[in-house]
C-alpha cells in the first residue's frame, strides 16, 4: 500500500528554520514583543524625522509644561519638546544597545571559537582571560573607566561591549569543543581544509543560535546597563538625550513634572522586557532539543 | 555577574517613586514651639574653621559676631560690640564691647575671647576661610576688659561689616591650648557659644538640636527648640514640609509650584545679597572689546530668563551691586532685549558672519567655551538659553558642565587662559557691603575671587577709595560712580539679582527677610502662632 508522497513531505524537508519560525509564531508573548520592538526602533530611527520639534531647541518661556498642543508630551525643564527628545533618546539608548552588543559577541565568539577549537595553552589561556574578566565586578568596572575616560556615546559603548563578551565566549566555546569532534569535521580536516575555513564554514553556523539568543538578551542587558550609568551621571552627557540620563535629570522634577520621569522608564521598561521576551522565545524556537 | 532583572526591578521602582513619593518615616513632626529645617552636610560648630552652608547657618544661633546685619539695610549694627569708632587716620578701629554677655557655660565673655578668636582666623595654621577678611588687619590689642583695638596695615572701611560676616567669636577659656582644627569635642558635640540657642544633641548624619539659651543677652527666645535635620535631597525636603516635620524648606525656582498654595505653608522671599552673571575671561581677546560685551549684554535674552528659569523672582541686574544694600544701590542705565543692536555692536566691531553663519574677523571664529556647574538645574537650564540666543547672533558657544570641584578649581587657580573656560554661568552671594574689590580689582586677579580678570584704572582707583573712605556720604558717592562705571564698561554679562526663595510655616511669625543664614541671628525674635 502505497502512502501519499505529498503526505510525508511537508514535515521531512522542514529546514531548522522554518522549524524554528514555525514553533516562534506559536509563542505569542514573544511575536507580541517582536511587534513592540518593531515600533520602538522604527519610531526612534524615523521619529527625529517625523516630529517637527528639535530635542535641543530651548524655550525658557515654556518651561515644565504638561502635555498639550504644540508639545503632545509636554517640555522639559529647559523647554525643550518632551516628545521628540525621547526619540532622539530612544536613538542613542537603542543604538549603544545594538552596537555595544555587536562589539561583545563579535569579541565573545573570537575568544570562544579560538579557545574551543585549538584547546591546549591557546585554550586555557584564553579562558583564564576569561575567567578573569569575570572575576571583575563589572558595574564598578564599567563606573572606574568611565570616570577616568569621560562619557560619551564611544565610550559607553565600548565600555559595555568589553565588559559582557565573557558569557559568551564559554558558551561558543562549549559549542565547538562538541562540535570539532564530529565525523564531518574530521572530514573537513581530512581534506586539508585551513583551520579558519573549518571554524568559519563547518563549526560557526552551529553555534549561531546561540549567538543570536545571547545577543538578543544581551541588547536588553546593555540599554538597561547604558540607563544606569547614566542614571548615574558618568554616562551620556546632557543636552544629547538618552533614556538613562532623562531619567536621571527628571530626579529634580519629581513634584513639579512627575510625567518627566515616567516616560523614559516606561519606555526602557517596555523595551527591556520586550527583548527579553523575544530573546527567551527564540531561545525555545531554535533549540533543537526542545520539541514543539 | 550583574543580573539584569535586578536593574529591571530598580528601573521600576525608580518609576514608581515617581508616581507617588511618600514622605519619609523616622521623626515626628514638628509640633508645638519647635523649628525644624533642613540642612545639607554635618556642620562643624565652629564660627572660625566651619565655612560650608549647614555650618554657617547652625552657628548663627550658637555664636554672635561683633556686628550683624540690619534686618532692613543690611548695614551693620550691634551684636557683641556696643559701639565703635575709627581713629582720624583711619588705621586703628576700637569696638567696646556689651557686658553682662555670658558663654553657654555660665562664663563672662570679656574682651580677650575677641583677641583669641581674631588672632585663630589670623593664624595661618589655623583652616579659616575668612582670613582673607581680614588681611588688612596688623594685630588686635585688647584695652580693657570691654574693649579692643584693631590696628591696620591699611585702610579698610568695610571692617565692621566682616566682624558681622559668619564671624562669630569663640570662648578663650574653652578652646585655649587646643588644636582648633581637630577638635571634635567643641566641633562636632559640644560647641559653646553665646547665641540664642545651646547645643543639646548631636547625631552625625542625621540631626542637630538646639534649645533655647534663658541666658542669651537679648532675653529668652520664643523658640523653645531648633531641630536642623541632614536632609541633602530636595524632594525629601519638600515631601517633609508637607507633611510638617520641616516648617522651613529653601527652595530652587522650579520647585516653587510643588510648594506654593499647600495650606499651612507660606512662600517667603529674602534679601540675599546674590548676583548672577556670565563672567568673561578679559585674558581672551574676543571680551576686551566694550562693544562686543555690550552685544553680549544685549543680545541675550534675560528677561526670558528671569521670567522663566527664575519664575520672577528675581530682579534684572545692571551691574554687580544689589538693590538690598539699600544704602548705597542707585540705578543705572538698564539694558533690555536687542538682538539687532547687538548684531550691529558686532559689525561695528569687525565681526562679519563667515561659514555656517558663524561671525568672524581676520580669519578668526566667534567661537568660546561656555562653562556650567553640573547638577545644578537652575545653572544648566541659563547655559542652554544663553548658548542658544548666542547663537543666533552667530556666536559659537561650546557647552560644557563641569563638575564642582573643577569648576571650583578654575575658578580659585584663575585658570581663564585658552583652553580654559572663557565664560562661566557664575554668581556670587556676597558680604553686605559695597567694597567688591575682592571681586573686581586688580589685585583680586592673582589672589581674590577676580574670575573675570578685570582691572580697569579708573574703577581701580574709586575701588580702593572706597576702601579708604570711612565717611558714609562721601562713600555713597564713590559707590554711585563704580555702580555706572559698571553698567558703561559691562566688564561681565549682567543677568539678575535672585530672591531667596523659602517655604515655610504660616504659623511661624516674626522671620527675618535676610537671606536664611543671617536671618537666624534673629531666630530669638520669632514664635509659632497658636
Amino acid at each position: 500500500m502505497a502512502v501519499p508522497a505529498a503526505r510525508i513531505q511537508p514535515s521531512s524537508v522542514e529546514t531548522p528554520w522554518v522549524r524554528a519560525r514555525r514553533r516562534f509564531a506559536r509563542n505569542r508573548m514573544a511575536v507580541f514583543s517582536l511587534v513592540v520592538l518593531v515600533c520602538v526602533h522604527l519610531a526612534s530611527v524615523l521619529g527625529p524625522l517625523v516630529v517637527p520639534q528639535s530635542p535641543f531647541r530651548v524655550d525658557p518661556l515654556r518651561t515644565l509644561e504638561p502635555p498639550g498642543p504644540g508639545h503632545p508630551l509636554g517640555t522639559d525643564e529647559s523647554g525643550r519638546d518632551v516628545l521628540a527628545r525621547l526619540l532622539y533618546g530612544g536613538r542613542v539608548s537603542l543604538a549603544v544597545g545594538v552596537v555595544s552588543v555587536l562589539l561583545s559577541i563579535t569579541l565573545g565568539t573570537v575568544v570562544g571559537a579560538l579557545s574551543g577549537y585549538f584547546g591546549g595553552p591557546i585554550d586555557a589561556a584564553l579562558m583564564r582571560i576569561t575567567d578573569g574578566f569575570m572575576a571583575l565586578p563589572t558595574f564598578f568596572l564599567l563606573l572606574v573607566i568611565l570616570a577616568v575616560f569621560g562619557g560619551s556615546l564611544a565610550s559607553v559603548v565600548v565600555v559595555i561591549g568589553i565588559t559582557s563578551w565573557m558569557t559568551l565566549a564559554r558558551l561558543v566555546r562549549g559549542e565547538f569543543l562538541r562540535w570539532k569532534a564530529q565525523d564531518f569535521v574530521e572530514a573537513a580536516r581530512a581534506l586539508g581544509v585551513r583551520d579558519r575555513i573549518i571554524m568559519s564554514r563547518h563549526l560557526l553556523p552551529h553555534t549561531l543560535p546561540s549567538i543570536i539568543v545571547t545577543a538578543t538578551l544581551g541588547v536588553a542587558f546593555a540599554i538597561l546597563t547604558e540607563s544606569a550609568i547614566s542614571y548615574l551621571g558618568l554616562g551620556i552627557q546632557l543636552p544629547i538625550p538618552s533614556w538613562g540620563n532623562m531619567l536621571s535629570n527628571s530626579q529634580n522634577y519629581l513634584w513639579t513634572a512627575p510625567l518627566l520621569a515616567i516616560y523614559p522608564g516606561v519606555m526602557i521598561l517596555v523595551t527591556v522586557l520586550a527583548y527579553n521576551f523575544f530573546g527567551n522565545g527564540l531561545r525555545d524556537a531554535l533549540d533543537p532539543q526542545r520539541q514543539l | 555577574m550583574w543580573c539584569p532583572h535586578r536593574i529591571l526591578t530598580v528601573t521600576i521602582l525608580t518609576v514608581a517613586l515617581a508616581l507617588a513619593i511618600a514622605p519619609q518615616s523616622g521623626s515626628a513632626p514638628a509640633t508645638g514651639n519647635q523649628f525644624s529645617m533642613p540642612i545639607q552636610t554635618d556642620p562643624i560648630m565652629n564660627s572660625v574653621i566651619g565655612a560650608d552652608t549647614a555650618s554657617i547657618m547652625v552657628n548663627k544661633v550658637l555664636f554672635n559676631g561683633l556686628t550683624k546685619p540690619d534686618e532692613q539695610t543690611q548695614s551693620p549694627v550691634p551684636d557683641l560690640a556696643e559701639s565703635w569708632q575709627v581713629s582720624s587716620d583711619g588705621m586703628v578701629w576700637t569696638f567696646n564691647l556689651r557686658r553682662g554677655v555670658k558663654w553657654h557655660d555660665g562664663k563672662p565673655f570679656t574682651a580677650d575671647d575677641v583677641k583669641f578668636t581674631m588672632d585663630l582666623v589670623l593664624d595661618p595654621r589655623v583652616n579659616s576661610r575668612w582670613r582673607s577678611n581680614f588681611l588688612s588687619i596688623k594685630e588686635v590689642r585688647v584695652t580693657g576688659s570691654h574693649e579692643v583695638q584693631f590696628v591696620l596695615k591699611e585702610r579698610f572701611s568695610p571692617l565692621p561689616v566682616f566682624m558681622g560676616y559668619n564671624m562669630g567669636i569663640l570662648p578663650k577659656h574653652v578652646l585655649q591650648g587646643t588644636d582648633i582644627n581637630t577638635n571634635a569635642s567643641f566641633n562636632r558635640t559640644n560647641p559653646i557659644g553665646t547665641g540664642p540657642f545651646k547645643i543639646r544633641e548631636v547625631r552625625a548624619g542625621s540631626h542637630v538640636t538646639v534649645v533655647a539659651n534663658p541666658d542669651f543677652y537679648l532675653g529668652r527666645p520664643r523658640i523653645e527648640a531648633m531641630n536642623f535635620k541632614v536632609i541633602p535631597d530636595q524632594n525629601v525636603q519638600i515631601a517633609q514640609l508637607r507633611s510638617g516635620e520641616l516648617n522651613f524648606v529653601w527652595i530652587e525656582p522650579f520647585n516653587l509650584r510643588a510648594v506654593e498654595n499647600l495650606p499651612g505653608i507660606v512662600i517667603n522671599e529674602g534679601n540675599q545679597i546674590n548676583f548672577w552673571y556670565l563672567s568673561l575671561n578679559k585674558n581672551n581677546p574676543l571680551f576686551q572689546d566694550r562693544r562686543v560685551r555690550l552685544a553680549l549684554t544685549l543680545g541675550l535674552n534675560r528677561q526670558a530668563l528671569v521670567a522663566g528659569v527664575m519664575r520672577g523672582k528675581a530682579k534684572l541686574a545692571s551691574h554687580p551691586w544689589n538693590p538690598f544694600l539699600a544704602d548705597y544701590y542707585v540705578e543705572t542705565r538698564q539694558f533690555a532685549y536687542e538682538p539687532e543692536r547687538a548684531r550691529a555692536l558686532l559689525a561695528e566691531a569687525g565681526w562679519r558672519p563667515g561659514a555656517g553663519g558663524i561671525l568672524e574677523r581676520d580669519g578668526q571664529r566667534f567661537s568660546f567655551l561656555l562653562t556650567t556647574l553640573k547638577g545644578n538645574p537652575s545653572f544648566e537650564q541659563v547655559a542652554v538659553a544663553v548658548q542658544q540666543d548666542y547663537q543666533r547672533l552667530g556666536l559659537d558657544a561650546k557647552l560644557e558642565a563641569a563638575e564642582f570641584s573643577m569648576y571650583i578649581r578654575d575658578r580659585r587657580d584663575n585658570r581663564y587662559g585658552p583652553g580654559a573656560s572663557e565664560m562661566l554661568v557664575h554668581f556670587w552671594v556676597t558680604p553686605p557691603t559695597p567694597d567688591l574689590y575682592n571681586y573686581y580689582g586688580c589685585a583680586a586677579v592673582e589672589k581674590g575671587n577676580n574670575t573675570g580678570v578685570y582691572c580697569n584704572a579708573a574703577a581701580e582707583n574709586m575701588f580702593l577709595d572706597g576702601r579708604r573712605i570711612t565717611d558714609l556720604a562721601r562713600q555713597k558717592q564713590i559707590y554711585a560712580r563704580l555702580q555706572q562705571h559698571f553698567a558703561e564698561e559691562v566688564p561681565e554679562v549682567p543677568l539678575f539679582y535672585p530672591v531667596e526663595l523659602r517655604a515655610i510655616s504660616a504659623r511661624l511669625k516674626n522671620f527675618s527677610p535676610l537671606g536664611i543664614r543671617d536671618a537666624l541671628i534673629y531666630s530669638y525674635k520669632w514664635f509659632f502662632e497658636r
